[in-house]
């Protein structure tokens, strides 16, 4: 089920009267949630239900393993099969044609040529997310951070919980569990500020990324052989500006969904594009995936306990496979390289100015990219501007956002040899001005623009509407809603394509 | 990017925000009924063809041909029209407006006070998709 359709907008209507209905009754409502969100993700596709329900199980099990073991080496033994369990798992979904496409070069070169089982594989919508998620749960278990889950039903609404389940925010026990423990709140802000996430979030995704790529990204990046330099350029300002609005949209409406039914997740993004370093850049933008790499990836290889060398190779490993969860592509891979090169440099420039507060030499939470800290209006990266390539802030920013774009070239092209093609057309005159339409570069200005707009505009708007009387305030906020909706679907490209990151 | 933090809601508090939410949802529903009709025709047209579904569109499209009626579906249209004579605008519309509007404020200058005022023609430069199209 799609979030921007007459579909789901039916589906929440009912799952938010009725888990409210029931918030008296915990386990009861905790069932109703788990019900409605098998509903969700069976509505794209049943069959993956097991899936999940069988993902769930192994990660609950797993934790009760653990809660059980008495020595540190069958512990061990336990976190290591549960990981490796869910990683199979997630490997043969996204990898086994991948991997079988270049064996099988790789055996006619040494002379053995065979006939491999390529399967016709559909990859389960989620399947990253929800993995990572069961992940995080058994290696907080074993490394005693959380208790493991006696109740089924708490596990498997955790790994399952619609607004999060398809495309994040990747969501953490510690956070999640306690919130099913106790009685579900609900106050007059919370309403007002959920259905304004809900609002933006639909705005970036129905109105701003949908006419980015209609527009502009999706026909710069079938054949940029067609345009010229300027189109092109164009083209990837576009597309930095479709999967933000893609992407962060998706997350405000998670979001916003979750807290109108009560529970409360941190943001995903944080005006990414205003970021004056890398790092900064990694702290803003997909937060929770950036700090379980962070926690379940860079620590565990050693972090930067091991001397410069060390933590660089860190960070490549690290930005390697975060970039290869993207997808079984070496655009993917190249992607993840220049951004771990470009932390690597930053980190090399950074000691070579010798401006670099000690502080940030040691280990600590804003060391790299995948050691986003949680970001929240209130605690936003203040990452000092020795820590970027330059001390300049306006050229920081402008030099991390290029770095950006330039990655984004080998993220969104179907295959290297476009993305190969897409840099050569940037040199080219071409044969006139086809995509940079003023239309197309105000959606762009405009999404840019956002990102300098001050964090607690949100707050202080969904506050006013908060502010107004329960009869008064419930007319507002319909009769504002309702015109918001209408404005963005009369604005909006008509249908409805799907989210970016469905296919991760 | 917005502050999500708890605050302490006792239950009462917590079953009116729900009813306002449920009654603010259901009132936008109306909005939507009313104003969007025609995304609710599409949307029952898209459904799997039986006896239901197909008194459903019936309905759904006299529902739709009464919002018309009464021009519920006029702010919905206006706005997808303005929507596309933005999309098609070039640079030479562009400049042609701005050309313009620097004309009528100086105009505006020199005939301060005489009461014309040909603000009108420029609102619909841009919202007029004929006009805009012809320029291209």
């Amino acid at each position: 089920m799609l979030f921007p359709t007459l579909d789901f907008a039916l589906f929440f209507l009912i799952v938010f009267t009725v888990s409210w209905s029931l918030v008296g009754a915990l386990s009861l409502r905790k069932a109703f949630l788990l019900a409605a969100s098998y509903v969700f993700y069976g509505y794209w596709d049943w069959r993956f239900l097991a899936l999940l329900a069988g993902s769930s199980a192994f990660n609950y099990l797993a934790g009760l393993a653990l809660a059980r073991a008495r020595g540190p080496a069958l512990r061990r033994a336990i976190v290591a099969l549960a990981v490796a369990g869910n990683l199979t798992v997630l490997g043969f979904f996204k990898y086994y044609n991948f991997f079988l496409e270049e064996l099988a070069p790789l055996l006619a070169s040494a002379g053995f040529e065979r006939d491999l089982p390529v399967l016709e594989i559909i990859l389960p919508v989620g399947i990253s997310f929800f993995t990572f998620q069961g992940i995080s749960y058994v290696v907080d278990v074993y490394r005693r951070e959380i208790e493991p889950v006696r109740s089924p039903l708490d596990l498997f609404l955790y790994i399952s919980f619609f607004s999060q389940l398809v495309a994040g925010p990747i969501v953490r026990a510690s956070h999640f569990l306690p919130q099913l423990a106790a009685r579900a709140q609900l106050t007059a802000r919370d309403l007002a500020l959920g259905l304004t996430l809900i609002v933006i979030g639909l705005f970036k995704k129905m109105v701003l990324a949908n006419h980015l790529a209609s527009e502009v990204a999706d026909k710069a990046f079938f054949d940029p052989t067609a345009y010229g330099g300027i189109d092109l350029l164009v083209g990837i300002y576009a597309y930095a500006a479709q999967i933000y609005c893609d992407f962060s949209g998706y997350s405000d409406i998670g979001i916003g969904t979750a807290l109108l039914l009560g529970l409360r997740f941190h943001a995903n993004f944080n005006q990414p594009y205003r970021a004056r370093s890398l790092r900064e850049f990694w702290q803003r933008w997909h937060i929770s995936l950036s700090q379980w790499l962070r926690d379940y990836l860079y620590k565990p290889l050693g972090g930067s306990r091991g001397g410069a060398f060390g933590t660089y190779r860190n960070l490549m490993v690290t930005m390697f496979l975060g970039g290869l969860w993207h997808g079984a592509a070496w655009t993917f891979v190249i992607w993840g390289f220049i951004h771990g090169s470009a932390l690597c440099i930053e980190r090399v420039v950074g000691r070579w100015r010798s401006r670099v507060p000690a502080q940030a030499q040691k280990e600590g939470p804003s060391h790299v990219a995948a050691q986003a800290v949680a970001v929240t209006a209130r605690d936003a990266p203040k990452t000092p501007s020795s820590i970027g390539l330059t001390a300049n802030p306006v050229l920081g920013i402008l030099l991390t956002f290029h770095i950006v774009c330039f990655a984004w070239v080998f993220f969104r092209a179907p295959d290297l040899a476009i993305a190969l093609a897409y840099l050569q057309g940037l040199g080219s005159a071409g044969d006139g001005i086809e995509l940079a339409t003023p239309f197309a570069l105000s959606l762009i200005v405009f999404t840019l623009a956002f990102q300098f707009v001050p964090p607690r505009m949100i707050d202080l708007f969904a506050g006013a509407f908060a502010r107004l009387g329960p009869v008064s305030g419930a007319l507002a906020i319909g009769v504002s809603l309702g015109a918001a909706l209408l404005i963005i679907e009369s604005v909006g490209p008509e249908g409805v394509a799907p989210f970016i990151y469905f296919q991760f | 990017m917005s502050d999500t933090t708890p605050v302490e809601a006792p239950p009462r508090r917590t079953a009116h925000a729900a009813r306002s939410g449920a009654v603010a949802m259901v009132i936008a529903g109306l909005v939507l009924a009313l104003t969007n009709s025609d995304a609710l025709r599409s949307y029952v047209g898209g459904l799997p063809s039986s006896t239901l579904t197909e008194e459903a569109l019936l309905l759904a499209e006299d529902w739709h041909a009464q919002m018309e009626t009464h021009g519920l579906a006029v702010p919905k249209a206006e706005l997808r029209a303005r929507t596309q004579a933005l999309q098609i605008m070039s640079w030479e519309d562009v400049r042609a407006l701005l050309t313009k509007a620097r004309s009528s404020g100086d105009d505006g200058e020199v005939t301060d006070g005489d009461g014309d005022d040909d603000g009108g023609d420029r609102d619909n430069d841009v919202g007029d998709p004929a006009r805009t199209q012809t320029a291209n």
